[in-house]
């Protein structure tokens, strides 16, 4: 890295071939900076002293944040946050930041500053959560939030939730992240448990989301398919899936938006079960495609 | 009647520039004198400068795909040419000219830096943050 960047920076006493990057001014620097992203600004922070000036000024870090940041910060205690320059707000947001009891959390995108969720089992409405004969709370580091539900059998499956934040203005995908079968840790390896799993290849699953404003999308599948060949049945099974419910909108005009989701399947003639249900990811369309497709890690 | 300015190179050299764009820099606007000096730049660079300005005094609408492509011809220059144009248009505090020259700037940052980008922030276990933040919350 340095090799290649350093003769953009060279200054007139290096090489003789004139001035570099680092000759110019510090609050130009700065506007170079507006088109960067953070990591590049902060990999590009270590250079010269113009560089680190330019890297820890406010306007840079404010045009970085979204902007109704001071209603994510709100979120927090104040000691939090006071005092912090911009850099150290987008830090701060830029790591999991969790609210409502901690059943939901969300947290800035380091490269594009942009908003995303991700709400846990437990703030979500299960019908029959209440009874053991149906459902669980597992512990588990597999979740960030500490534990997942999981369905042991039953015929009324319906998982609902409802989200009411103000997210910035971007089109978000909505996703549920489930797992067919059970998990555990067995001398230090994982396995999976599939003697619950039953049902998911009867009758697809409906995923929905709508939002007061007209918004809707919906998706079906069937979770488990074991008629298909053992390739494509066993790739669904044993792993976490993020299912794609579908896309909703933000413009400006909203200060809040509020989203509700579910996941269903309540044809009451077949039973099912063996699924963990960890939680719901909200994420910024564009960011969720460049991840899929190995851009950003 | 537009009142002429002159602008004098760091080696001795004399533009003659009309009112509507020499008042596109900010510090010609606010200096007493119509006769500028511009320290520590050469004619070639201050001449291109007068050139943007020109250019830009004489189209009224700036948002124009014709100036746009102009522009984006101006700032395709050798990356020596582009430093000593930032520092000339942030001395005269032409703000168009310097955010066009930076983004240019950003631009071949991007280009050059793409495969070796790296986080400065510590990796972390989100798992482990996530955990710590709820302690610090008294959870």
């Amino acid at each position: 890295m340095g090799a290649s960047l350093s003769n953009l920076t060279e200054g007139a006493n290096g090489s003789g071939l004139g001035p570099g990057l680092g000759d110019i001014p510090e609050n130009c620097v700065a506007c170079v900076f507006m088109y960067l992203t953070p990591p590049e600004i902060c990999n590009l922070a270590r250079l010269n002293r113009a560089f680190r000036g330019a890297a820890s000024s406010d306007a840079v870090w404010e045009s970085k944040l979204p902007p109704n940041y001071h209603g994510l910060l709100d979120l927090l205690p104040p000691e939090r946050y006071q005092n912090l320059s911009k850099k150290d707000i987008f830090a701060l947001l830029s790591r999991p930041v969790p609210y409502d009891d901690a059943n939901k959390v969300l947290w800035l995108d380091r490269v594009t500053g942009r908003v995303c969720m991700s709400i846990s089992a437990k703030a979500m409405a299960i019908t029959g959560i209440e009874d053991r004969r149906y459902w669980n709370w597992i512990p588990t580091e597999e979740s960030r939030f500490h534990v997942v539900a999981y369905l042991q059998q039953i015929w009324w499956y319906e998982v609902d939730g409802v989200v009411k934040f103000p997210f910035p203005a971007d089109i978000y995908t909505l996703s549920f992240r489930l797992h067919i079968g059970r998990f555990a840790k067995r001398l230090g390896r994982r396995v999976c448990n599939f003697e619950h799993t039953h049902g998911w290849d009867i009758k697809p699953v409906r995923f929905e989301l709508w939002t007061p404003d007209g918004q809707q999308a919906s998706y079906e599948c069937c979770l488990d398919q074991i008629e298909h060949d053992d390739a494509y049945g066993s790739h669904k099974r044993g792993c976490w899936v993020d299912y794609k419910v579908g896309e909703f909108i933000v413009t400006d005009a909203d200060p809040v938006t509020e989203v509700r989701f579910s996941m269903k399947q309540i044809d009451c003639t077949h039973s099912k079960g063996g699924l963990c249900v960890d939680s719901v990811f909200i994420i910024p369309s564009n960011l969720k495609e460049r991840k899929r497709k190995g851009v950003l890690k | 009647m537009s009142r002429v300015f002159k602008l004098k190179s760091s080696d001795n050299e004399t533009f003659e520039v009309e009112e509507a764009a020499a008042l596109l820099s900010e510090t010609i606007k606010s200096s007493s004198s119509t006769e500028i000096t511009v320290p520590n730049v050469k004619a070639e660079i201050l001449g291109k400068v007068v050139e943007w300005c020109n250019k830009h005094a004489e189209s009224e609408d700036t948002k124009d795909q014709l100036i746009k492509e102009w522009d984006a011809e101006f700032v395709s220059v050798d990356q020596h040419v582009l430093f000593k144009l930032i520092t000339a248009a942030d001395y005269l505090q032409i703000k168009e000219l310097v955010d066009q020259l930076t983004q240019r700037v950003g631009d071949m940052i991007k280009a050059k830096t793409l495969k070796t980008v790296e986080m400065t922030y510590p990796t972390f276990n989100v798992e482990r943050e996530v955990q710590e933040e709820l302690k610090s919350l008294g959870f």
